[in-house]
């Protein structure tokens, strides 16, 4: 059991229509890559699982609960949240608070846990993420990959059944996007649930179990990163993954 | 134009002794105004439904407003509500009870309740939603999010505005004379009632309310630069 289930999801803003009915299975302990091009609505996907978005239409599953998004209660809303966690493309640190406090934020006011038990959690955590040494740094102090990988180390603290990523390197600097990735690949060799949505196509192959190729809001293609990278079938994915170039990567 | 100095010195010290209550008229509307600006800038924020329309109102109406026209009519209107409660609710009071510093502080709050209202709304709505998101996502709930992730973020931005706007409230205090509650203002004035010499009284007032800001404006100072140094620790 376990895992992360949407089922014919709907979400309009004003008079556009955004996601048109989407289905999504992801198993506990799946990586899901989330594809498609800018505009298709794979933020907004994201967002309606831990209702960021309140979705018209739709059910979501994460864990044993699940939650029809047409009379969901703020109860429901909430339980489901606590489930989630998310790493944000502009990581959406805590102001005024430090890594440590970013990290432990959650543990105390959520989960109740001691202040000194949630800063051992907390240091532990930040040191897997390779930021030992900057506990008590504040978000301007941090570069963009170290803030990213806080970011990460917040939604590690709370044992989400899942962790929704939305492009969490496209904001930073090329140097910067290997640290972030790696410290992905870890968590994901980890058993960690994980909702991808990346433009970077070869970390995508190589980490997902599944990946799936969202256009206008409908999900086109999904399926082993195989086969959708190296024989997609839909003429839009094709021509999205031409722009790759990942068949000269991949093939052989 | 002779200006008589020593006279002006005399005004200034008997003005001076009505300082405190000006403090007390300035202070307790900026701290009751602070308790409703707050309510009525969570409320307009969170969109609570008919009454963030209604303070929206509240709002725009009082700006439109001039300050002493608030005090005239709460002066005029004073005893018939009082009384008028009173009788309803069947207490012995009436608004032969009620002190004119009472109806002073009241219409300071209604101006300065309007006026904090922006400043709170305003450093809520400066702080990025992304805070508020954030804390969603590790499962805060709204009220939560607010109290430890926004709130204090906005009073680091609210903090030297709030400064001004005791300032504003500390000039506005002297309109109080206007409905004969004694103030720096109509103190400095009674003893200009005897030799006319009102100049000297107004140059004396003025010192006393310059005087006043300028130390307000220094604490303001300190703590902004205190503030600042948190600051420049943020993201
Ligand atoms: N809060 C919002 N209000 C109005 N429109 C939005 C909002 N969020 C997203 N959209 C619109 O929804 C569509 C999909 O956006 P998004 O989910 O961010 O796409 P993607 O992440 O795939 O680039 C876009 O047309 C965008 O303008
Ligand atoms: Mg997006």
């Amino acid at each position: 059991m376990g895992g992360v289930k949407v089922h014919n999801i709907h979400k309009t803003f004003g008079k556009n229509k955004v996601l048109h009915g989407i289905d999504l299975d992801v198993e506990h302990g799946d990586v899901v890559a989330v594809i498609g091009p800018s505009g298709s609505g794979k933020t907004t996907l994201l967002r309606c699982i831990n209702f960021l978005e309140h979705a018209d239409k739709g059910l979501i599953t994460v864990g044993e609960q699940t939650v029809n998004t047409e009379k969901a209660s703020k109860k429901e809303i909430l339980a489901l949240r606590r489930k989630t966690a998310m790493v944000f493309q502009l990581y959406n640190l805590f102001n005024k608070k430090t890594a440590l406090e970013n990290v432990t934020e959650g543990l105390i006011a959520v989960q109740k846990v001691s202040k000194k038990e949630a800063e051992a959690k907390a240091r532990e955590l930040l040191d897997s993420v390779g930021l030992q040494s900057k506990y008590g740094a504040y978000g301007s102090q941090l570069s963009g990959g170290q803030q990213q990988r806080v970011a990460i180390a917040r939604a590690m603290a709370l044992d989400p059944e899942v962790i929704l990523f939305d492009e969490p390197t496209s904001a930073l600097d090329p140097e910067l996007v290997g640290e972030v990735l790696s410290v992905m690949r870890r968590l994901a060799k980890g058993g960690q649930t994980m909702i991808v949505v990346t433009h970077e196509m070869s970390f995508a192959y190589e980490i997902a179990n599944k990946v799936v190729f969202i256009d206008q809001g409908l999900i086109v293609e999904e399926g082993d990163p195989r086969d959708v990278f190296l024989t997609p079938k839909d003429e839009r994915t094709k021509q999205f993954l031409a722009r790759f170039n990942l068949s000269s990567q991949y093939s052989i | 134009m002779n200006i008589d100095l020593s006279f002006v010195w005399q005004a200034f010290l008997y003005g001076l002794a009505y300082l405190p209550n000006t403090l007390k008229l300035a202070f307790s509307a900026f701290l009751l105004s602070l308790v409703f600006g707050i309510v009525i800038a969570g409320i307009r924020f969170f969109k609570v439904p008919f009454l963030a329309r209604f303070f929206a109102l509240f709002v725009t109406f009082l700006k439109g407003v001039p300050m002493l026209l608030v005090m005239f009519v709460v002066f005029a209107s004073a005893s018939r509500v009082v009384n008028g409660l009173a009788a309803l609710l069947h207490l012995p009071f009436s608004a032969k009870d009620v002190s004119l510093n009472a109806i002073g502080i009241v219409a300071l709050t209604i101006f300065g309740t309007m006026i904090i209202s922006e400043t709170i709304r305003g450093a809520l709505t400066s702080v990025d939603n992304g805070q508020f998101e954030a804390g969603f996502s590790i499962g805060l709930t709204r009220t939560g999010a607010l109290v430890r992730i926004v709130a204090p973020q906005a009073v680091i931005i609210a903090a030297p505005v709030l400064c001004n706007n005791i300032i504003g409230l500390i000039k506005a205090s002297a309109l109080c004379y206007m409905v004969m509650v004694e103030e720096v203002m109509s103190g400095t004035l009674k003893v200009a009632s005897s030799n006319y010499k009102y100049f000297e009284a107004y140059l004396a007032a003025a010192a006393i309310y310059w005087a006043l800001c300028i130390v307000i404006e220094m604490i303001a100072k300190i703590l902004r630069a205190k503030l600042g140094k948190y600051r420049t620790k943020l993201a």
